[in-house]
């Protein structure tokens, strides 16, 4: 079929509408006023059309992909598109129409060119608390329901007609522990959205209402015609995987995910069926943050960032999640926590998916730890919610060693300490790559992290951590990564193990050890060449002993050459390496 | 009086004359020597400077620019270099930002650190984030440290450690240590190059400077020495990223500073050939024998970047190791004439490697057997085997064609043409896809846009790439071919310096304080930027205070001066603020408002170089020289065309495509359907037909 419009257009409407969504990113960020936003660019934006329709996804805020295509749609519900003014924007973070906890507050903007509706922008930002039981608003122990954690908006228009409603932000106000940071995070979304109108209306202006809706359906098609170009590829085929979350609390055993992927003809049906029932904590993955992971794993192996992100893209794939299970939770089950799932939902999938696409298939990441330390610092009693991000390693694949401090999925960037310091009341005290955590392979995982945060005022840490109990696992006879740990003043006769979910009391002067997990290796150790094994050890992230362990390489104790002949007997005397991982 | 500007690329080193008394210039272009850059730069300028009969006692200054640095980089060339860092922070350098640049790539891994984990050495010191001293320097483990570096044959070294941006004391304590102890390391500190908060960023930048500095010093240090033993009595300037020159002193001492001299150059020569046909929006592509470098002007102006990226890994923000230096914003692909082509899954594949100067493309005759970009285009007629570099140069067309067959053409089964023209065709689309994300991934429109080509091989692909992108209009500079030497003539003198100094600012704060902190920060940046040098010319001082409401962690840019903020005083920054916040964001909130950093720039104008009207030799014009048979895919075929002599065009001439351009330095190709007028300078600007 030809094309409506022509080629120079397309691509630069498509670019521009693109340019609208990472203006609005740009403006969040650069505006915003929590750390998570300004350094951890913990938020996305995307472009929609008058239909609802997303046009343009920023490639930032994967846990965003499943609820952002769905939230305009849900606004229409409580304001009709003909009740909706030039200068409104509409704010949302129930999680089971948003992204699927509450501190994910949606800002929606319709689009208004020459006094008609002709679209939405759209931001999305992990705000630092929205109130509730927890500082930070992410508590897994103690929660039965989302009541406890936060303050929940239904669509609620907090601007209308560019007037701001001081009643709905006062009452905003009053239910988050830092109403300085929220209410400036709430404005820096909304002018996001401003700007992506803006050039929004430029491309109308210069191309015309139709232009602009001829290359959006253009661009559509286009995007679903490229992801089941790839799918038609993959030998057709249903391939399952199952995984163990550590826990949701102190006093639970662990929670089993399982699934399904289908390749069929040109579609991609994960099917989530045998996967445990949801849990009574803060700790269960909405439908909508685990259609975000599905939708993530099938750009990752088809379109990746070729195409930006946008509605056509969606269209191969399809969900069958058994309601009140882990992975679709009946209201009013909490989920502050859900973060914490992130890339343990992708990398299920993507585990699933490895006998029909091997050469992309890693081992098990590192789970990553988002601790949160909240109180009143100062003798004015300022309060203050620490969000961290503590991020380890990724899994080894076919080819190379995993990288470290890279997130598996997500977009955030780790908080400068510096910055951090300034900020907050704690001193990071050490900041460094775990010896002998990596999972061995012959092509090994990432190192775990540590981190060590000295508190420097009394508060409470609320921990959100996983693989305390089960390690990321390896690939074909690679090995599990080092178990992760959280440990209070260590080295100390104080010494204490805390729970990877637990919240606790600390005092002024207590060093909270944050470790993260060694991720997957690839492959059987004993195949890696002994020349990246001495790299390992002469760098320190593997210790002589563990290279003869783990890899059966024996190196000279000082000068750490590579003794052939004894590598040689060593591994040839070597009984295969057990299988790991659940 | 004269004024020599000189650039060294990759492939070719590019020298332009000036000559202040008649305005004329001259231009020269040759390889670069790869086993010892200078030599052939000293052949260079002798013989520059006796062909046009110049004593080299009358050149008054040169101006150098060169890519020296981020080839070391690239290249991983550097010398064993170590890092002394904070206790507890060894691993800054490995841990980086995390950004995952590609969210969707499985595989993605962060850049490898200049210095590997066994060279990073942590002592026992700490400051706050306010500066005061938490822990004092050990000073007995900077001795254990002192003699691992001397075990380690360690040939330079960095200290970077938290807070230094609050205070340096900590970071200067350990340098005078090193250096009563080990005198010969060069030890560069962080708060010399960076008063910034945000610690993998000035480690980074500190680390690279350490990296570079006993290839960069050493090498200026025997350039200058040649000058003087030669007769030159004048001075010698180095570009920098931020499109300014500095003097050798500064740059020896901080080589980050010009790590990408040489595009920034181009990107300068871009906005004065703009202006000069009258273009504010244009996108510049310098493509010469090694990489094509692409950079967005606005309005006149650059887009400038606060921070720069060296070596990226993939096209993408974040995937190469950051640099708090302000410079230039380009894009720079492995897209070159030196190219190299070949197979790869049944498609071709153009670079990222560049086969230089030494051996260089099959067609030089220097030993290369691997074809490249000029040498497909060599085959397809663009280039004219015996008038290459003027005629100094004979290109071997057989060979290439010999080339082309056996590693590209029977591969692939093509005929050699077939695989000449995808050769040219695949690093078209790579440059295309460059161009795209400077303009259109920018929801610019390239129809409204100058596509201005320079570059040795800039002018043949650019009608082409016009086409592509659907520009409608090209310039094709007279000086093409040395546009980054002409550029660094252009320039200003420039050195800007930046320092985290956070203050509330509002009406009732008193502005002298603030005041002495800026003076005192101009008095650094002149110590820094050897002021010495023009002794008796004061320096123009540009502000920029980055400011932001209380609690946001991004500022925006807030142009002022020191003779505004005394006038002003704090409530006129205040209301400057509102202005730029206000017009970049859409609205004002009623809350404090705080200043971060603050850059203070000092800048030496330089007197304007514009090519005086047919100012070259006052050539006579002259109609096309002979016919010449170039391959064009509308005619599937070669197709006889004319060829000019870019030296002989006349003003207000008309040239209709198919045409080919010829100047000593580049040729320029003109499409069929395109039209070109060549102007009273000898700029050619071709009206393209996108649309055919």
């Amino acid at each position: 079929v030809a094309s409506l419009v022509d080629p120079v257009t397309l691509s630069v409407v498509w670019g521009g509408l693109v340019a609208a969504a990472e203006e609005a990113a740009s403006t969040v960020q650069h505006t915003g006023y929590s750390e998570a936003v300004r350094e951890g660019r913990d938020f996305s934006a995307g472009v929609f059309d008058i239909a609802g329709r997303l046009l343009a996804q920023v490639d930032i805020g994967p846990g965003h992909l499943g609820s952002m295509p769905f939230a305009v749609q849900h606004m229409l519900r409580y304001y009709p598109l003909e009740t909706l003014a030039p200068g409104d924007a509409v704010y949302l973070n129930d999680l089971y129409m948003g992204s699927g906890h509450l501190p994910d507050v949606y800002c929606m903007v319709p689009v208004f060119f020459r006094e008609l509706c002709v679209g939405f922008a759209v931001t999305c930002c992990h705000h630092v608390d929205v109130g509730g039981s927890a500082p930070g608003s992410q508590g897994v122990e103690g929660i039965v329901d989302h009541y406890q954690e936060g303050l929940r908006l239904l669509p609620v228009r907090v601007y209308h007609q560019g007037i701001p409603n001081p009643e709905v932000l006062r009452i905003i106000e009053g239910n988050v522990r830092l109403p300085h940071k929220v209410l400036g995070d709430l404005r820096a979304q909304r002018l996001g959205c401003l700007a992506a109108a803006h050039r929004m209306c430029g491309l109308l202006e210069r191309y015309g209402a139709d232009t602009v809706t001829a290359c959006a359906d253009e661009i559509l098609d286009r995007s679903e015609r490229a992801v089941r170009e790839v799918i038609a590829r993959i030998p057709p085929g249903r391939h399952e995987a199952e995984e163990y979350i550590d826990d949701c609390g102190r006093g639970t055993g662990p929670i089993r995910i399982r699934v399904a992927v289908e390749i069929q003809g040109t579609d991609l049906v994960f099917d989530f069926t045998g996967t445990d029932p949801q849990t009574a904590s803060g700790l269960n993955s909405p439908l909508n943050f685990t259609r975000s992971y599905c939708y993530w794993v099938t750009k990752a192996i088809t379109t990746q960032h070729v195409i930006p992100q946008n509605e056509g893209q969606m269209r191969p794939v399809r969900l069958v999640a058994p309601e009140g299970s882990f992975v679709n939770p009946r209201p009013p089950g909490g989920a502050g926590a859900r973060a914490l799932l992130n890339h343990r939902l992708a990398e299920l999938l993507l585990h699933a998916l490895a006998p029909a696409v091997p050469h992309l298939a890693t081992g098990a990441n590192s789970s990553f730890a988002n601790p949160t330390f909240g109180g009143a610092a100062g003798p004015t009693g300022t309060p203050f919610v620490f969000y961290d991000v503590v991020v380890g390693g990724l899994g080894g694949f076919r080819g190379a060693d995993g990288s470290e401090c890279i997130a598996p999925v997500f977009s955030v960037e780790l908080i400068p300490v510096e910055i951090t310091e300034a900020m907050e009341p704690v001193r990071i005290e050490r900041y460094a790559l775990v010896t002998d955590s990596a999972g061995a392979g012959q092509y090994r995982g990432g190192c775990g992290i540590r981190k060590d945060i000295r508190v420097l005022c009394d508060g409470r840490f609320t921990n959100l951590a996983d693989r305390h109990r089960f390690p990321a696992w390896g690939l074909f006879d690679g090995k599990p990564g080092a178990l992760a740990a959280t440990i209070l003043n260590p080295d100390t006769p104080g010494e204490t193990a805390l729970h990877s979910k637990g919240s606790y009391h600390v005092k002024a002067g207590d060093l909270i050890r944050v470790q993260v997990a060694g991720a997957g290796g690839y492959g059987d150790p004993r195949l890696r060449d002994p020349a990246a094994v001495r790299r390992d050890v002469i760098e320190g992230l593997v210790s002589v002993e563990a290279a003869r362990r783990e890899y059966g390489v024996v190196l000279h104790p000082v000068t750490r050459e590579v003794d052939v002949d004894g590598t040689r007997a060593l591994r040839d005397r070597g009984e295969r390496p057990e299988t790991p991982g659940p | 009086v004269y004024r020599l500007g000189i650039d060294i690329g990759g492939t070719f080193t590019d020298y332009v004359l000036h000559d202040e008394t008649t305005g004329t210039l001259a231009f020269h272009k040759r390889l670069t020597t790869s086993a010892d850059v200078l030599d052939g730069l000293v052949d260079g300028i002798r013989g520059l400077l006796e062909q046009h009969r110049v004593d080299i006692g009358t050149v008054r200054e040169i101006r150098h620019g060169t890519t020296l640095g981020s080839n070391v980089v690239v290249e991983r060339k550097g010398p064993k270099t170590a890092l002394i860092t904070t206790q507890g922070f060894r691993d800054i350098l490995e841990i980086q930002r995390g950004r995952r640049y590609n969210m969707f790539d499985l595989h993605i891994q962060r850049p490898t650190p200049l210095v590997p984990r066994q060279l990073v050495f942590e002592v026992r010191e700490r400051m706050t984030h306010t500066g005061e001293v938490v822990t004092p320097v050990d000073v007995r483990e900077i001795g254990d440290v002192t003699r691992r570096l001397r075990e380690l044959e360690v040939e330079s070294v960095a200290v970077c450690f938290l807070h230094a941006y609050a205070n340096a004391a900590h970071e200067r304590q350990v340098r005078d240590l090193l250096a009563g102890w080990l005198p010969n390391l060069p030890v560069t500190i962080s708060s010399d190059l960076s008063l910034q908060a945000r610690e993998y960023e000035r480690a980074s930048t500190c680390v690279m400077n350490a990296y570079v500095r006993p290839v960069i010093g050493p090498y200026l240090r025997r350039l200058g020495a040649w000058l003087r033993a030669a007769g030159f009595r004048g001075d010698l300037f180095v570009m920098q990223c931020n499109g300014g020159l500095g003097t050798v002193d500064t740059v020896a001492q901080f080589p980050v500073r010009m790590i990408e001299s040489g595009p920034a150059a181009g990107a300068i020569a871009a906005v004065q050939y703009g202006r000069q046909v009258g273009a504010t929006d244009v996108m510049a592509l310098d493509m010469g024998g090694t990489t094509a470098k692409v950079c967005f002007i606005e309005r006149g102006h650059p887009l400038m970047v606060q921070q720069l990226e060296i070596a990226r890994m993939v096209m993408r923000r974040g995937s190469g190791l950051p640099l708090d230096v302000p410079a230039i914003d380009l894009v720079e692909i492995g897209a070159g004439g030196g190219s190299i082509a070949r197979p790869r899954l049944g498609t071709i594949q153009v670079g990222p490697d560049s086969a230089g100067a030494d051996p260089g493309p099959i067609c030089y005759g220097r030993g290369g057997s691997q074809p490249t970009v000029t040498d497909a285009n060599l085959v397809l007629g663009y280039l004219n085997p015996r008038y290459f570099l003027g005629g100094r140069m004979a290109l071997d067309r057989d060979r290439a064609v010999e080339g082309i067959q056996a590693h590209v053409a029977d591969p692939l089964g093509l005929d050699v043409t077939r695989a000449a023209w995808g050769i040219h065709e695949v690093v078209n689309a790579n440059m295309v896809q460059a161009l795209r994300m400077m303009s259109v991934a920018r929801g610019r429109d390239p129809r409204l846009l100058t596509l201005v080509a320079t570059g040795g091989a800039g002018p043949t692909h650019a009608c082409r790439l016009a086409r592509e992108l659907g520009v409608g209009t090209v310039l094709l500079p007279m000086g093409a071919g040395v546009a980054s030497a002409l550029g660094l003539l252009a320039a200003d003198m420039r050195f800007d310096l930046v320092r985290t100094d956070l203050r509330r600012i509002d009406g009732d704060v008193p502005i002298e304080p603030i005041l002495l902190r800026l003076s005192e920060l101009r008095e650094r940046a002149l110590a820094l930027a050897g002021g010495a040098a023009r002794q008796g010319e004061a320096p123009r001082v540009d502000c920029v205070v980055s400011m932001r409401y209380v609690g946001q962690g991004f500022e925006v840019a807030v142009p002022t001066t020191l003779d505004q903020l005394m006038a002003r005083g704090a409530a006129g920054l205040v209301d400057a603020f509102r202005q730029v916040y206000e017009a970049t964001y859409g609205e004002l909130v009623d809350e404090p408002v705080e200043a971060v950093h603050w850059k203070l720039s000092l800048v030496w104008a330089s007197p304007d170089v514009t090519l005086s009207e047919r100012g070259r030799r006052g050539a006579a014009a002259r109609g096309p020289t002979r016919p010449c048979a170039v391959f064009l895919p509308e005619a599937n075929g070669y197709v006889t065309c004319p060829v000019y002599d870019r030296e002989h065009l006349p003003p207000d001439g008309i040239i209709e495509g198919p045409a080919v351009v010829e100047d000593a330095e580049s040729t320029a190709v003109i499409l069929p359907g395109d039209q070109a007028r060549v102007d009273a300078y000898g700029n050619i600007t071709v009206k393209v037909r996108w649309d055919v």
